[in-house]
């Protein structure tokens, strides 16, 4: 059997877990599963998953505009 | 800012290092998030898990000597947030920095929490407990470790230089266990001196402490003002790391903990995220060492900790983990129980009990024979049929019955199971009928006598009768070692309450529950309503083979003369391995071990992980029924093939082919052609099982 890492590159769980989940999510939608705790918020899941499959790329990527990012993120938090 | 260079990966810096560090005969580099990363995103949150431990503490001394005030743990950290605060106060109108030593406000806070009392052996305690949970979070970075150990062969000097509130001393420690210490030179904390690189005047204080130069300098760090900017300032060339790809995962870590705090059902997810191996630790492992850690791991740590959530509340201070699946659970518990309920005084005490059920059978018998509810059980599982088959269950002899048997018009091949051809329901009732008979108890008891005997001379042994309650730990799922456990010794006046704690309580049967004797599933309980947990039931002998000790079954208590005192006066006998079975239980052993070492590896990080965060087995049960729904409901055809069991050992289980059983069609014995191309096989599977829960 070929050899796998507990933690994937993408700093999910080995198996690619945030994708699993977000199946689980919409199966639950359609069929009770049972009680998994009030769910997962959709919006929430996403942006797990888009930072788990998409954070490698873009990150590292971002990190030098890092201040002027949060700086804009914090300009948009206040007029929400 | 001529001599700052800021990276965005770890590899260009060490490339960039390597090639002017033959200009430096000094490097300093800092520790947190530098050389040692953390497995979480905050370092504040390892201060609740101190507050606990301290509370914990002083609440076991209080009700060990009957006095009633406590302290919550938010108590207790709101004291050290108050005194940590008051000491930064203190020191920023003497110093640029407003910089805080441990030692000095904790003993405030032992001395204002357990009075005037040992207060340097509670702060060394207190100390170490805080260490290690700061060792457990903390990973050293691979490769710029490696490079430092380059660094020191060539002759540099190592200075490792931080801003923090722990001293020096306890920062030796921390490197000690990331086993590098003996590559430093010196290590140097603001929580000594109080001069940090934030402001910038620990470099001046390291120049004339350490007789160094300037320019012949580098720092490696990961802040850009007290890594880069300030040590710049003084002419010394810095190196500031700031990586993305640890921004990544940091910003993970944050992002789980925050969904944990509204959502129930992140609090397992981010609890696994502290867990994960990180750098050096994370190699490639067998795929069912990854399933051990990633999904079982979490199912039994979770387990063992509602056992002990059970134990503590209901006041149980001794704790039975039965063979074999106990042998797992034991080791298990020992790796996370100690770490998450850290200084409480009133765990129970814990030990391993040889116990199967071929073992009690016989010995629930010696007391009180053999009667119609327990004889029923023979002809649970299909391979049981016949006469023969009750008598290798309760270890009897069955020659010594044919007069009785002839007697009732019955013989030792006398079908007596529904399940097989030829099974008339009159033999079943004549059967029960010979039961009541006080000659055919009488020879039971007569024959089970001695393992009964050994039996109890084995509980006293293992000190069973001396407390008032007993926990009973077992895989599940009827409770029938329980049952015989119980019925073995229910006859002494020293009998204690047995309470037992299943994984998964599938009561099969109706369980006997009284005051003196009950079950209770943790993880799953069929008296509870909860369909995704209920998955269990799609694969049991699943978790019973990955929990099982490499050893064989107990086949019985043997009595034997007590030649001297100290002789026990029974003996364990067990199962011989050389035949086809014990060969085919071996093999399946050595399948399954890389699974426990992985389930025994990711034990070690939820305990660490579980006690930072706080969690009880009812914070992260949403996570578990979620592993447990999607890898046992709606696995992936790989996964199945990966982790089925090969072999499956009962010898409760007779050998006979049960002819109107209806072929049970479970999800995990379908071809793979059928788990591969159709699509809706799991939910069919699934529909099954609400149908089936919704009417038992």
């Amino acid at each position: 059997m070929k050899k796998q890492y507990v933690t994937g590159k993408n700093y999910d769980l080995g198996d690619g877990e945030a994708g699993r989940i977000l199946a689980m999510t919409l199966r639950n939608k359609i069929i009770p599963l049972g009680n998994l705790g009030g769910g997962t918020r959709l919006k929430g899941l996403l942006i797990l998953l888009f930072s788990h499959s998409l954070g490698r790329i873009i990150f590292p990527r971002i990190i030098p505009f890092e201040h002027k990012i949060n700086r804009l993120y914090l300009l948009l938090k206040r007029k929400k | 800012m001529m001599n700052m260079q800021q990276f965005y990966a770890l590899d260009q810096l060490i490339k960039e290092g390597e090639r002017i560090s033959s200009h430096f005969d000094t490097v300093s580099f800092d520790l947190f998030d530098t050389l040692l990363i953390r497995r979480i995103h905050d370092p504040d949150l390892v201060k609740p898990a101190v507050a606990r431990y301290i509370s914990n503490r002083v609440n076991s001394r209080a009700t060990a000597q009957g006095q009633g005030k406590t302290w919550t743990w938010q108590q207790v950290q709101k004291l050290r947030d108050t005194f940590e605060k008051e000491q930064r106060q203190e020191t920023g109108q003497r110093f640029d920095d407003f910089e805080a030593c441990y030692p000095d406000y904790m003993s405030r806070v032992i001395t204002a929490v357990f009075g005037e009392q040992d207060d340097d052996r509670l702060l060394r305690e207190v100390t170490d407990y805080e260490l290690a949970v700061e060792n457990s979070v903390l990973v050293p970075r691979q490769d710029l470790v490696n490079w430092l150990r380059k660094l020191k062969e060539q002759g540099k000097k190592i200075l490792v230089v931080s801003d923090v509130y722990l001293p020096a001393a306890h920062l030796e420690r921390l490197i000690e266990h990331a086993g590098f210490l003996d590559q430093v030179d010196a290590v140097v904390s603001s929580a000594d001196s109080f001069l940090a690189k934030a402001s910038g005047k620990a470099f001046p204080m390291l120049r004339e402490r350490f007789d160094l130069s300037y320019e012949r300098w580098l720092h490696v760090g990961d802040n850009p003002v007290s890594d880069g900017g300030r040590p710049a300032e003084q002419g010394i060339h810095a190196l500031v790391l700031r990586d993305g790809l640890e921004k990544m995962r940091k910003s993970l870590a944050k992002r789980y903990h925050n969904y944990s705090l509204g959502l129930p059902f992140y609090r397992g997810r981010c609890l696994q995220q502290i867990m994960l191996p990180l750098e050096a630790e994370n190699i490639p492992r067998h795929p069912l060492y990854v399933k051990g850690f990633n999904v079982f791991s979490p199912l039994l740590s979770a387990f063992v900790q509602g056992v002990a959530e059970h134990c503590l509340n209901a006041g149980i201070r001794r704790l039975y983990f039965f063979s074999r699946e106990g042998w797992l659970f034991e080791q298990v518990w020992n790796r996370v129980i100690p770490k998450i309920y850290a200084g409480m005084e009133n765990l129970p005490e814990i030990s391993y009990l040889y116990v199967s059920r071929m073992a009690l059978a016989p010995a629930s018998c010696g007391h009180t024979g053999l009667d119609q509810e327990h004889a029923d059980i023979v002809f649970l599982p299909p391979g049981n049929k016949d006469f023969r088959d009750v008598c290798r269950v309760f270890g009897l002899e069955a020659d010594a019955f044919t007069n009785i048997l002839t007697l009732h018009e019955l013989h030792q091949e006398t079908v007596l199971s529904p399940l097989h051809e030829d099974f008339l329901p009159e033999n079943r009732l004549r059967f029960n009928e010979m039961l009541e008979e006080a000659a055919f108890q009488e020879e039971v008891k007569k024959q089970t006598r001695p393992a009964h005997q050994a039996l109890q001379r084995y509980l006293e042994e293992q000190g069973f009768f001396a407390q008032p309650d007993v926990a009973l730990v077992d895989i599940g799922w009827l409770g029938t070692i329980q049952r015989f456990l119980h019925r073995a010794v229910a006859h002494r006046a020293d009998a204690p309450r047995c309470h037992g704690l299943l994984f998964g309580a599938t009561r099969g049967i109706p369980y006997p529950t009284s005051p003196a004797n009950s079950i209770t599933g943790i993880v799953y309980d069929r008296d509870r309503f909860d369909l995704a947990a209920s998955t269990i039931l799609y694969n049991r002998d699943l978790f019973e083979e990955a929990c099982r000790a490499p050893h064989p079954t107990l086949n019985g208590y043997r009595l034997i003369e007590k030649s001297t005192e100290d002789d026990a006066g029974y003996e364990l006998v067990f199962r011989h391995e050389d035949d086809a079975v014990g060969q085919a239980e071996k093999e399946q052993d050595s399948f399954f071990a890389p699974l426990q070492e992985g389930i025994l590896a990711g034990a070690e990080q939820y305990a660490a992980a579980a006690a930072i965060l706080g969690y009880s087995l009812s914070d992260v049960k949403p996570w578990l029924n979620y592993l447990l729904v999607s890898r046992m409901a709606f696995p992936k055809t790989r996964e199945i093939e990966e982790i089925c069991q090969r072999h499956h050992l009962d010898d409760f289980h007779g050998q006979h082919k049960a002819t109107k059983a209806a072929a049970a069609k479970e999800l995990w014995r379908c071809s793979r052609l059928k788990l591969r191309w159709r699509p809706l096989l799991r939910t069919e599977f699934f529909l099954r099982l609400i149908k089936e829960r919704l009417r038992s």
